[in-house]
């Protein structure tokens, strides 16, 4: 009985791991393509604070504050809204693409994999978490 | 003396009390004219400051029975700082004068007597960051920035006593490590002054004068600001009678309170304004805290007089009147205008709430005055009925109810549309010219965590038949990917109305369309499964060549060439049996269907009667977006574009 159990176990696992194996991340949607369009017209903005360290791209596929001084005292408040937006942006992004995959439970398997991405394409001298959630400059 | 220098070496002991201690002292002093003394300190500690290997060096000593002295003497702590002291130990008086660097001067008096004492301190040009070993480790620390500070003193263990100190602050920047709470260029002027009988009692003011602060997530712009404020101190409290706050751009507030100086927490707090400005309020207090997405962009307008109770650290009362105010939002193209509203909240108890609208905005639709009246509580909400003019009809409201739950706040209500002429539903649109009337009943509207679920029906009636639109729902309505779901069945569209509406060139008859499975995205189609056919029943069926060659471009045949190059161009119009054309939409590409199969397509009009004509589509898949810009062409009453 319990090798049964053990058995439904792994084979459970390998067929998640097939499925997300599975999910195709440059699906598009009208949804997908408003987000991601939404994201490139912030991405000006954002990418001034990313190359001086200000805002770092985090292990968890979201984007925060890392150090506010480097930004001037007027800017503050709109980096944290453009932070919070970005984040809403991401995970309506995540979102999406796990629905249009007709899986929407493969969401926070979209995230990690999409985390991961943006931090190898991260271009050098960005801030990014490592794996322990510490900050190091790429 | 001749030409020797008497010196006497002292070792001292280690001095150590609670508050500091010195360790390592060596006095050394030269009995020469002038006499010369020298003090090093190994170690010592001030509270939570520390300096090691601390020399005093003082050319100009005088050492006498009624007086111990040091002129031009150099404290060297790693900073070489310039000092002097005059020490008069019967008079039991002290004056200590540093000065760090040109211009700069700290200069106290200290005259103590038994049970009293006086005191002074008077600043010049004093940088502020010397005060950065006095603050907390995890808090702000000071980069620039001057004080002139003049401060006395008068202790009286048995009478009373007072103290006043004034401070003027100029280029001040500071900032905490993360940089959440920083100042640049700050300018100020403080007063604090007191006395005591049985309780300190003491009256403070601030000027804020130029300078720029961000204390996350608030940001406050060069602008002036005063405060005034007058209380007590106790053991255990720090009362504020009166305080009174202007703050340019917004408004003055009036404040008093109890501070808990053991709990840590405001016992007790009443804050109120009149006429405080909306916009500024907002911009200032409202919008760093608004949740990503919502409540930006804001333009507003008005007043506002507000009062807040806080009661043990929590707001137990509050309550906001509106006078004159509107709202406008640029991008969704919404605004509400002559708010007069009477908001309150109280903690425990539900209170009413009124607003009145006189009109306003959504998009090009115009909507008239409305009045809201509620029932507020802190978890739940309810609505009396109310009634919102939209041109010649209205969308009335019932049964608005909000209840507070563990996931957030859930609403419910049900609605019904007035009968609304399409005729200006259309011409406020700037859509086509309709005829008839939009007008719906919505038994219950369910809303809760961005999603949108409308139980019931909104009934058209259009083009002389109806349109029923089901089973409405819509997520992340506030969100970045709103969709919106539903299915609309359409009966007995009169085709002749529609397609004069239209430009689509002339049809007799009647259509029943259904849209199954329907998903809006920015309210744009994504998905949906579309028949449009003839109407049951006995009515004149005729299709004029324009019509056709349109119908024939949506399928994108060659059927409107074939039409040219035939006997059939001579015709002006075609009797027809049946239409039906279907559209299955899915990732942007339409599979198109008739109402029956044709060699090698599908048939859209089925021809009957004399001239009969039967159209045959042949693209299976076609393009929605191609098929809009098909759609657009024909209904511009220009020649389509045949392939």
């Amino acid at each position: 009985m319990k090798h049964i159990t053990k058995l439904l176990w792994i084979m459970l696992f390998a067929f998640a791991g097939s499925a997300s194996a599975a999910a195709d991340l440059e699906v598009n949607t009208p949804a997908i393509a408003a987000v991601k369009a939404s994201m490139q017209a912030r991405h000006n903005s954002l990418s001034t604070y990313y190359a001086s360290g200000a805002v770092g791209l985090t292990r968890d596929g979201n984007v925060a504050v890392r150090d506010a001084s480097l930004v001037p005292l007027a800017a503050r408040q709109s980096v944290n809204g453009l932070v919070a937006d970005e984040n809403r942006d991401r995970a309506a992004l995540y979102r999406e693409i796990a629905r249009a995959n007709g899986h929407p439970e493969w969401e926070a398997e979209v995230r990690s994999t999409f985390a991961q991405r943006w931090i190898d394409k991260a271009a050098s001298g960005w801030w990014v978490q490592n794996a322990g959630g510490a900050w190091v400059k790429k | 003396m001749g030409a020797y220098a008497q010196e006497l070496q002292l070792r001292v002991d280690d001095i150590v009390a609670p508050t500091f201690s010195l360790r390592g002292i060596v006095a050394r002093l030269t009995l020469a004219t002038p006499a010369t003394l020298e003090i090093s300190i190994d170690q010592a500690k001030f509270q939570a400051q520390e300096w090691r290997k601390l020399t005093l060096h003082c050319p100009q000593a005088r050492i006498e029975n009624d007086e111990i002295a040091c002129r031009q003497g150099v404290l060297d702590s790693g900073e070489k700082i310039a000092l002097s002291f005059h020490y008069w130990p019967k008079k039991q008086q002290l004056e200590l004068l540093l000065q760090p660097a040109s211009g700069e001067r700290w200069q106290a008096q200290l005259h103590w007597r038994k049970d009293k004492m006086t005191a002074s301190l008077d600043v010049k040009q004093g940088k502020i960051m010397r005060l950065n070993g006095w603050l907390p480790a995890q808090d702000i620390r000071f980069s620039q920035g001057v004080v002139d500070l003049s401060g006395k003193l008068d202790w009286d263990k048995a009478a009373l006593s007072r103290f006043d100190v004034s401070a003027t602050l100029g280029n001040v920047a500071f900032s905490d490590a993360a940089g959440t709470r920083a100042s640049e260029k700050l300018g100020a002027t403080l007063r604090l002054q007191g006395g005591r009988a049985d309780a300190w009692r003491w009256n403070a003011s601030a000027d804020w004068r130029e300078g720029e602060v961000y204390w996350q997530p608030f940001y406050f712009a060069p602008g002036t600001r005063s405060l005034s404020a007058q209380g007590w101190l106790t053991e255990q409290q720090a009362i504020v009678d009166q305080a009174q706050l202007v703050w340019n751009g917004i408004g003055t507030a009036r404040f008093n309170g109890v501070w808990d100086r053991a709990a840590g927490r405001i016992d007790q707090l009443q804050l109120s304004g009149n006429g405080l400005a909306l916009d500024g309020a907002y911009r200032t207090f409202l919008l760093p805290i608004a949740p990503a997405g919502m409540l930006r962009n804001l333009r507003l307008s008005g007043t506002a007089d507000a009062n807040v109770n806080l009661k043990q650290g929590q707001v137990n009362e509050a309550s906001l009147a509106i006078h004159q105010g509107a709202v406008q939002q640029d991008e969704k193209q919404l605004s509400i205008n002559g708010i007069n509203a009477n908001l309150a909240w109280q903690q425990n108890q539900a209170r009413d709430n009124r607003i009145s609208v006189s009109g306003g905005k959504l998009g090009k639709l115009e909507i008239g005055p409305f009045k809201v009246k509620a029932s507020v509580a802190a978890d739940r909400m309810a609505l009396d009925p109310l009634r919102i003019p939209i041109l010649d009809g209205a969308l009335s409201v019932d049964a608005v109810e909000a209840r507070r739950e563990a996931e957030g706040w859930k609403w419910t209500l049900s609605a019904a549309v007035q009968p609304i002429s399409m005729l200006r539903l259309s011409q406020a649109l700037q859509l086509p010219t309709m005829h008839g009337t939009l007008s719906a009943i919505i038994p219950q509207v369910r809303y809760a965590q961005q999603s949108l679920q409308v139980d019931g029906a909104l009934l058209f009636k259009v083009f002389d038949g109806t349109v029923v639109v089901k089973d409405l729902a819509a997520s992340d309505l506030f969100g970045p990917t709103p969709h919106v779901y539903g299915n609309i069945d359409m009966r007995n569209l009169d085709l002749d109305l529609l397609t004069q509406t239209f430009s689509f060139g002339s049809m007799q008859g009647r259509l029943d369309v259904t849209v199954s499975d329907l998903e809006l995205f920015g309210w744009k189609p994504v998905r949906f499964d579309a028949k449009v056919a003839s109407s049951a029943g006995d009515y004149p069926r005729k299709i004029s060549q324009r019509a056709v060659e349109n119908i024939t471009a949506l399928g994108g045949g060659g059927g409107a060439a074939a039409i040219q190059r035939s006997f059939l161009r001579f015709f002006e119009q075609f009797g027809y049996k049946r239409i039906g054309l279907s559209c299955r939409l899915s990732r942007g590409v339409c599979e198109m269907g008739g109402i029956a199969e044709a060699p090698s397509g599908y048939v859209i009009v089925q021809g009957g009667g004399i001239p009969a004509l039967t159209v045959i589509g042949y693209n299976r898949r076609v393009d929605w977006d191609e098929l809009l810009a098909r759609i657009q062409r024909a209904t511009q009453g220009g020649k389509p574009i045949v392939k």
